[in-house]
């Protein structure tokens, strides 16, 4: 590789990250630090890791971008413990060296806001995932990502988008991309916890990978078994009390950082105003929000628009400025929450748990009756008002993350291997951890004023 | 507290009782809205194919509403949690003539065929459906075989489509 060169990155959470010129690691790492200077890559330095969250949390603008070379770095590491755990005649230099290349390109097709862009999609019927957008970049020839990869090896482009989108594990490889302990996990849970400054739980990395085993686990979803098992990771007892740890310190972030009520909030405006902004795009009106034609998201949500280039145009400093022209230019509702947005005027919220904490001596089950029922008392009170005047957000989190997300796969559950050589999956083993498996459910409501927060506080009786 | 409530304990008690499995649960209510159940419950695409948040809450709701309960057993081979939701039997005066827009004993049928296959088959059936009819992917089969990898061998694609023909759903 004559144009080669070591390259090195500093980053907060891993300390030095080195891509290599020389070595058996030359051709992936530098092939790494090609697909780094693409301009679909360079996109994810507009892209922040918690969208909002610095809303609440200053420190938390670390980006995606930030977090995919350090996905990198941690996948390097698995793919070294796999060939000091595999036999010689299972180790595959190619598959292993794959499945660090797509670790680094994971996120590529994350946009703007993530989850709360993807929330506007579901709302307007659009079916496409931010992982099928990323398997899109990666196999577009017109882009930077595809020629890079071709490159590098005939058909690996392809590779990396069948491992990245498949939903079931092929092999032990693909672990490192999908796990329990996969690399995009292990780096996002420690990156957002530094950032964030939260200190929520601790997580063991060194222990635990210290401790990191392979085993089969069956990947039939409840109580089927017939299922062929898949080979993953999973850990040895020793680490145990590590395990709980590292489970507890993700339950703690869900908590405290990605379903926090002013970030929730938040989200609900910017889900309003993106619908505002699409519909207005979608019947040829973008004027009356204040924005011109050629604004990336009027492009993207107009009738046809949802090109990949014009995904592409998407980050979230362009969503900012869009924000900006409304606040300035628009009018009536899309206008108003642009400025609430651009100032930070939030609704106000009221959180039910709050509302109703747990008593002394009441079961969990009186607890979440009383609480339901002041839901039913809210929504009455509210009537039509609810999704209109009114934003409603729920979620439901347990030990393995928010319900309905892809935490509960059975292939991202922690295993334990016992000495006996069998595996168990940990609530089994823990009875801290087994306590947190039974789902908790988070429903807010945010309101434009105190004063009408208030009112549904008190209003229409109990 | 609504009608989607009332309809997980109804359907619990139309399929005898007991359904166990989330991901059962799930794809019940999903092949039995294709089939003209008109819940009024939204889906969406996730990692187990079509799931719906209004039935997660919907189903929370019914435990503290509807008399439905839930219980957590672990899979004796490697321990991994599944839930089990039960209602208590009904007497027959207690049984409604209709499932949302179904007829009752139609829907106690349909039910009963979806039960006696397991869940990773209904999951495929749920996700075929989803693939032909939602996104309108053309080559449906090559799909689900990309999505689900060693889920659709051993005859358990083959499986799925014919639960799919036995409840009337027919994809191309």
């Amino acid at each position: 590789m004559p144009d080669a060169r070591t390259q090195r990155v500093r980053d907060p959470v891993h300390g030095l990250i080195v891509f290599e010129k020389d070595g058996d690691n030359a051709r992936r790492d530098q092939t790494a630090w090609k697909l780094l200077n693409a301009p679909e890559f360079q996109r994810l330095r507009r892209i922040r890791q918690l969208g909002v969250s610095e809303f609440i949390f200053p420190g938390a603008t670390h980006t995606r971008f930030a977090h995919s070379i350090g996905v990198f770095h941690t996948a390097r590491k698995l793919v070294e413990i796999l060939k000091q755990r595999l036999p010689d005649h299972d180790w595959d230099r190619g598959r292993a060296d794959r499945a660090v290349l797509a670790a680094l390109v994971h996120d590529l097709g994350h946009g703007p806001f993530s989850h709360a862009f993807e929330s506007v999609q579901e709302a307007r019927n659009v079916r496409k995932r931010h992982e099928l957008w990323t398997a899109e970049i990666i196999l577009d020839p017109k882009g930077h990502i595809q020629p890079i990869l071709e490159r590098y090896g005939h058909g690996v482009a392809e590779d990396l988008a069948n491992l990245l989108t498949a939903e079931v594990p092929q092999d032990i490889y693909h672990a490192v991309v999908s796990s329990s302990f996969d690399a995009d996990r292990l780096d996002y849970l420690r990156r957002d916890r530094l950032m964030t400054g939260t200190g929520a739980g601790a997580i063991d990395f060194d222990w635990l990978l210290d401790n990191l085993q392979i085993a089969e686990i069956s990947q039939g979803g409840d109580d089927d078994v017939e299922a062929e098992p898949v080979t993953t990771f999973c850990l040895h007892e020793k680490a145990l009390q590590a395990a709980e740890s590292f489970l507890l310190a993700r339950y703690h972030l869900f908590e405290q950082v990605y379903l926090h009520k002013t970030t929730r909030g938040i989200e609900a405006l910017i889900r309003g105003l993106l619908l505002e902004i699409a519909r207005a795009a979608d019947q040829g009106r973008p004027e009356s929000m204040g924005l011109a034609a050629d604004d990336p998201l009027v492009g993207f949500f107009s009738p046809g628009g949802d090109t990949l280039a014009n995904y592409l145009a998407l980050d979230d400093f362009g969503v900012w400025a869009t924000i900006a022209r409304v606040a300035q230019r628009g009018e009536g509702f899309a206008a108003a929450i642009a400025k609430r947005l651009r100032d930070r005027k939030l609704y106000k919220a009221l959180d039910v748990n709050a509302e109703c904490p747990v008593l002394p001596g009441e079961e969990p089950d009186e607890t979440e009756q009383r609480r339901l029922r002041e839901i039913q008392r809210i929504e009455t009170f509210l009537g039509d008002r609810l999704g209109t005047d009114v934003f409603r957000d729920r979620a439901s989190v347990s030990i393995y993350g928010e319900i309905g997300e892809d935490e509960a796969k059975r292939h991202k559950m922690l295993s334990i291997r016992l000495r006996d050589g069998t595996t168990r999956e940990i609530t089994v083993l823990s009875p801290t951890i087994r306590t947190l498996g039974k789902p908790r459910t988070l429903v807010r409501y945010y309101f434009p004023t105190a004063g009408k927060r208030n009112a549904a506080r008190s209003g229409g009786g109990t | 507290m609504t009608r989607q409530d009332k309809l997980v304990a109804d359907v619990l008690a139309a399929a005898g009782g007991e359904i166990i499995g989330r991901i059962r649960l799930q794809k019940i209510f999903y092949l039995l809205d294709q089939a003209g159940l008109e819940s009024g419950l939204t889906y969406h695409y996730h990692h187990y194919g079509p799931f719906s948040r209004d039935l997660d809450e919907a189903v929370g709701n019914a435990q503290v509403f509807e008399g439905v309960h839930e219980e957590v057993r672990y899979r004796q081979v490697d321990g991994m949690p599944y839930s089990v939701f039960t209602v208590p039997a009904r007497s027959e005066a207690d049984i409604p003539p209709t499932l949302g827009r179904l007829d009752a004993g139609q829907a106690r049928e349909l039910i009963t065929t979806m039960k006696q296959d397991s869940a990773t088959v209904l999951e495929l059936a749920a996700t075929i459906h989803w693939l032909a009819k939602n996104e309108r992917v053309s080559d449906w089969k090559a799909e689900l075989v990309r999505r689900k990898g060693p889920k659709t061998e051993r005859g358990r694609a083959e499986k799925a489509v014919g639960l799919l023909e036995k409840l009337n759903l027919h994809v191309a």
